[in-house]
């Protein structure tokens, strides 16, 4: 399976200080499941408010993990909440981020492990 | 802006809090305060920040909490000289222009060169805040100079009147 995530911005960023890109990782994985399961929360209740919060939070943190094609995702879902105009595709897209999401956690887990 | 500056960075999301804190920390010896709401930065403002990092988006964790826009006005209305930069994950015009109509001194959209855009913003308040100190200078200096010439043609005209000094050159 190809890789979701790219961690070169936050290599960059973090100047090779190994241990502030595993504290930023860290971060991730301690708040996107827990943003993806408010996402997931929202479009049950159909809570297009705190949907389009919860997509918006998610998105800036995916695009430091270089998640481009999820952050483009999480675009369209916010903008869907926002303008509550297609909705009907909002379902679909939450099951592709969940997939996206947990994909993500299983590389920086292992990211993390490794380093 | 003080010497020693201190920098406010308000974002209830923690990674972009801290990767803000982090980046600005290695830019100079500021002092950083974080905070997760605008609530919290109001109650704080006693201690005069130079510079408010303040997210446009603040209700990701408390629907309730006050957005940036708020928060904005509350702080320019409590300390007009806080220059406050705005963070939003919207790249949009509108949002941009309401800020800067509040007062905010600029407008950055979360992302990778974001970070880049706070420090560039920095040194923006740091060039601002020489230009005013210079315009100061400039202006006591004039002040000076005009109220020295303006004695001396009072002193001449005195002695002048009293017959002390003449016209014509001693020389004549």
């Amino acid at each position: 399976m190809e890789k979701i995530t790219d961690l070169a911005f936050l290599q960059k960023f973090s100047g090779g200080d190994k241990a502030r890109l595993k504290k930023y990782v860290d971060m991730y994985l301690q708040t996107a499941g827990v943003q993806m399961q408010q996402v997931e929360q929202s479009v049950a209740d159909k809570n297009w408010t705190q949907l389009k919060t919860a997509a918006h939070t998610l998105k800036s943190q995916v695009g430091y993990m270089g998640m481009n094609t999820t952050q483009e995702l999480l675009k369209s879902v916010e903008e869907h909440a926002m303008n509550q105009t297609g909705l009907e595709h909002v379902d679909a897209k939450v099951v592709q981020l969940k997939a996206m999401i947990a994909q993500s956690e299983i590389e920086l887990r292992s990211f993390l492990a490794e380093n | 802006m003080a010497k020693n500056t201190l920098i406010f960075v308000v974002d209830d999301d923690l990674m972009q809090q801290d990767m803000l804190k982090d980046h600005l920390s290695a830019m100079s010896n500021f002092t950083i305060k974080t905070f997760s709401t605008g609530e919290e930065c109001l109650e704080q403002l006693s201690q005069n920040p130079d510079v408010v990092f303040l997210d446009y988006h603040l209700s990701s964790q408390n629907a309730n909490a006050m957005d940036g826009l708020d928060i904005l006005r509350e702080i320019k209305a409590k300390n007009p000289l806080t220059e406050v930069v705005m963070l939003s994950g919207q790249d949009k015009i509108e949002v941009a222009v309401d800020t800067m109509k509040y007062g905010a001194f600029d407008y950055i959209v979360k992302g990778e060169s974001a970070f880049y855009r706070a420090e560039k913003a920095v040194y923006n308040l740091y060039k601002m805040a020489k230009l005013k100190r210079d315009a100061g200078m400039y202006k006591t200096f004039t002040i000076t100079f005009g109220l020295a010439f303006l004695l001396m043609i009072i002193l001449v005209v005195v002695l002048k009147s009293k017959g002390l000094i003449s016209d014509r050159a001693g020389w004549f």
